[in-house]
């Protein structure tokens, strides 16, 4: 496609805790290209949230990013300093979190707030301020946002109070938006408008998105390509329609035969037996080996090869 | 029979209420009152949501601060001058705390005491709040060895009964007018530091300062414009609790006679004089002492108003 506007090498999260480290995200790579929609999906637990959070430097003190290169836009964001991240989150890379009810300051106007991001990054008059502020509700569809810019937090719904944040999100036209889980604390007419907005924005702006998420429905509906991690590590990645009709990896076809269809109603819904392990746990080098129904001796002692089913499909397993 | 007659009322209301306008409103306005209570009268009484408390303390408090005022322009009499004509009279409707062993006009005295009580409390408490809130914000937010170090220092200083602290202070520094000043804001510090330091870290990994991070606000935007404000509530109620213990700690060091110093009058000063008086004039001990009870009630009552209304 054209070019990379985020570029992970081998990137590894590692977790420090009594004086034991733990690898909670193991050697991932993958590229987000300028424009593009991709979709990361996993169980809870599996180091969906924890990438993202590496890419905004948010990590907690006793989790580090311990190996390999995340550059965007041509900057590796490990090396970069604390005044440049500042410059660059907020305008050149943003991220909307899971639960729109706490992530808008309670004190603050709307206006104000989604204003704020804009007063951050460059100079802007007032004036400028305000009418981006109004562009930017009006384009994320918040009724009369005029009115809208004045109110408190406390006054609008939790779909509002997202919208609010894609907004603030997409003010300083960023180039990349990470969107952790934006719909999961909304209820399913409102995520679905959710989902289309983003979508709208993607294709009117430019702006590439990540989106991590659970629910496969959710990447269905806007990604063009999707990562499906498990435990700490990518097992598949490629065209979503590629992934969804034809999956290889025997993970994947477990997250995809367990969401429920109107064919199987009535039948007990499908799952994958066992859980994720924990961080702490010794994994083998296929983490997702003891939990394979088709798993042989070799996924407990080698690493699993890097395998191209066709074009972007590409697979991490020694099933054929 | 009971059934049969509400459908008959019901009817007729009806039927009324199909003939004329006015009447047809009225079961209506009636049912409304009942179902809600009387929503416009707030069956909340003003003790419960703190309402009353506000307005209770805000007079009492208004009422010694309009004294204090008043007393750079105006007293009754000279505070400071000695009229042996006058000595040790009751109260009166010319002296009305009466006067002292010196023939001096308690209430005057009462009225400048109060202006000296309420500034030196009130300055240490202001000073004593501006030193907790860097210190609890950079403590909270950054924690590590800072944090570390400063805690312990702080209860190293709580440790010690706060008026000790105090009398140290005051014996050590230079005894001037104004020593009791730093004194009492070393003794306010520890309390308001940690109260700040908890709002931070209550605060500081909330969902909206991460939000914030993300769209690059600089870590002291963030201190000051995003976690400051959502502590005031909690704050401002401590801070008018710590005046009233400034004003109490302000008047036990002045009846030690380590406070301001003679002769501006200030409330403990005259209570510790009026002490030796007791028995041959005992109104000498009225008057500042009952300053004292009401601007504690008042602003306790303050206090308490604000935990109540915004707090809880």
């Amino acid at each position: 496609m054209s070019e990379n506007i985020l570029e992970v090498q081998h990137m590894t999260i590692t977790l420090y805790e009594n004086g034991t480290s733990y690898k909670m995200v193991n050697r991932i790579s993958f590229t987000v290209c300028k424009g593009e929609i991709v979709g990361i999906v996993g169980e809870s637990g599996c180091g969906k949230s924890m990438t993202a959070l590496a890419l905004q430097d948010l990590l907690k003190n006793h989790i580090k990013v311990t190996e390999g290169s995340m550059i965007f836009d041509g900057k590796d964001l490990r090396t970069i300093s604390a005044a440049e991240r500042r410059q660059i989150n907020g305008s050149d890379m943003t991220m909307i979190f899971q639960e729109p009810m706490t992530s808008l300051n309670p004190l603050h106007r709307i206006g104000d707030q989604v204003g704020e991001v804009l007063l951050l990054h460059g100079h802007h008059s007032e004036a400028e301020i305000r009418e981006r502020t109004l562009e930017a509700l009006q384009m994320v569809e918040l009724p009369d946002p005029e009115k809208a810019m004045r109110m408190y937090p406390h006054e609008l719904s939790g779909g509002m109070r997202q919208r609010v944040m894609i907004a603030m999100g997409i003010i300083a036209r960023p180039k990349l938006l990470i969107a952790d889980e934006p719909t999961t604390a909304l209820d399913v007419t409102t995520q679905a408008h959710v989902l289309e907005l983003l979508k709208r924005i993607n294709q009117q702006t430019g702006t590439a998105i990540l989106l991590i998420s659970h629910d496969l429905g959710v990447i269905n509906k806007i990604c063009s390509r999707v990562l499906v991690m498990y435990a700490g590590k990518i097992v598949e990645q490629g065209r979503t329609e590629d992934i969804l009709k034809n999956p290889v990896h025997p993970y994947t076809k477990g997250l995809i035969a367990s969401i429920p269809t109107r064919r199987m109603k009535g039948a007990p819904l499908a799952s994958i037996p066992g859980r994720v392990p924990p961080v702490t746990e010794e994994k083998p080098p296929c983490p997702f080996a003891s939990r394979c129904d088709k798993g042989t001796k070799e996924c407990f002692t080698e690493y699993p090869a890097r395998r191209t089913i066709s074009g972007d499909h590409i697979l991490w397993c020694h099933m054929p | 029979m009971m059934n049969a007659g509400n459908m008959n009322a019901a009817e007729a209301g009806a039927a009324v209420g199909a003939k004329t306008g006015i009447i047809k409103k009225k079961p209506f306005r009636i049912s409304r009152k009942k179902d809600k209570g009387g929503a416009p009268v707030s069956v909340v009484s003003g003790w419960t949501t703190g309402d009353t408390e506000l307005k209770v303390g805000f007079v009492l408090v208004g009422i010694i601060i309009a004294l204090g005022i008043l007393s750079i322009f105006y007293t009754p009499f000279d505070v400071y001058e000695m009229n042996t004509a006058v000595r040790s009279q009751p109260p009166s409707l010319t002296h009305f705390f009466g006067t002292d062993n010196f023939g001096r006009d308690i209430f005057s005295r009462a009225m400048v005491g109060a202006r000296f009580t309420l500034l030196v409390s009130g300055s240490t408490v202001i000073a004593a709040a501006g030193i907790s809130i860097v210190l609890g914000l950079v403590c909270g937010y950054a924690g590590g060895l800072l944090d570390e170090v400063v805690m312990r220092v702080i209860d190293a200083i709580n440790s010690f009964p706060s008026i000790l602290i105090a009398l140290v202070m005051v014996s050590v520094l230079n005894y001037g007018k104004l020593t009791i000043i730093p004194a009492l804001i070393i003794m306010f510090i520890p309390s308001f530091t940690r109260i700040v330091r908890t709002g931070t870290l209550q605060y500081k990994n909330a969902d909206f300062v991460l939000s914030n991070k993300v769209f690059g606000d600089s870590d002291l935007r963030i201190l000051f414009i995003h976690i400051l404000p959502n502590i005031y509530p909690l704050l401002l109620s401590s801070i008018v609790i710590g005046l009233s213990n400034a004003i109490l700690a302000e008047s036990s060091m002045s009846y030690l006679g380590l406070g301001i110093q003679p002769p501006i009058p200030s409330w403990g000063r005259m209570l510790k004089e009026a002490q030796d008086i007791l028995f041959s004039t005992p109104w000498a001990a009225l008057a500042p002492g009952l300053m004292i009870v009401l601007t504690i009630v008042g602003l306790n009552c303050i206090g308490e108003g604000i935990r109540k209304k915004y707090l809880s």
